[in-house]
């Protein structure tokens, strides 16, 4: 219960997070062809803007739950447990940052939800104490 | 191709930094409450901790890369193309951790490598 709780504070404030994050660096202009010092450029920029602020204090929020739960649970079973994140994220995008998601864009995401799935059931589980810890619930 | 240099900074780095944070926190202990004393007594250890440093140092490469690379790029495409990072670790295990990988953790990671194809048509 306790993992659940704090994994899924984890994966909401990661995806919002990213979402600030975002649409701060998007303010920097129209910057698809960015590349090299101006891109460094940006990434200063991005520092002081409010929503990377706001994005970042999201992530540090992210990162407290996420190392929390590695101290009593291991990475091959957090990583895979947060994998879902990516659909919300990607919702996000499209309410939050107007991206058009394409039909082909969905199903790829769904594939890489899928797929790390996947992967993460080939992990043992871990969030059970081993022999000789007390329980961690 | 810049977009794709980015992602593998962001994808090495966010992974050394999984690994570095890992092994810190695991020799910090488990977190046994959340009442000031026992949050001060463990954000003492964690300061004094190597390993947690050299993770934040990974984990503020892989951020300053994602920034640069959210300038460039849909955040409905950064974030699932991150997933790459499942091939990478699946390679890893196989290949520097000489570790025996199994056929369903193949077939994941083919998922995701055709997930980010997709993703970025």
């Amino acid at each position: 219960m306790k993992t659940a709780v704090v994994l899924t504070v984890a994966v909401l404030a990661n995806s919002l997070g990213t979402v600030c994050l975002s649409k701060g660096m998007k303010q920097f202009g129209d910057v698809d062809g960015l590349r090299g010092g101006e891109l460094v450029q940006a990434v200063f920029y991005g520092v002081a803007n409010p929503w990377v602020l706001v994005g970042v204090v999201l992530l540090a929020v992210f990162l407290a739950c996420y190392m929390a739960a590695l101290s009593w649970a291991d990475l091959s079973f957090v990583l895979p447990a947060t994998a879902p994140g990516y659909i919300l994220t990607v919702f996000f995008s499209s309410i939050f940052l107007s991206e058009t998601i394409s039909p082909v864009r969905w199903a790829g995401t769904l594939l890489i939800v899928a797929g790390a799935w996947l992967v993460a059931r080939t992990y043992s589980s871990r969030t059970a104490p081993e022999p000789g810890e007390r329980s961690v619930d | 191709m810049i977009d794709f240099i980015l992602l593998a900074v962001v994808i090495l780095a966010g992974a050394a930094g999984d690994v570095s944070l890992t092994r810190g926190m695991k020799a910090v202990g488990e977190i046994s409450g959340f009442r000031p004393a026992i949050l001060l007594a463990v954000a003492g250890k964690v300061v004094r901790n190597r390993f947690i440093w050299l993770g934040i140092l990974y984990m503020t490469v892989a951020f300053f890369s994602f920034l640069a690379l959210l300038v460039r790029a849909d955040l409905s495409w950064v974030v699932p193309a991150t997933a790459a990072s499942y091939v990478v670790e699946t390679l890893a295990a196989k290949y520097l951790l000489s570790e025996k990988v199994t056929r369903t953790r193949w077939a994941g990671a083919l998922c995701v490598c055709l997930g980010v194809a997709l993703i970025s048509l």
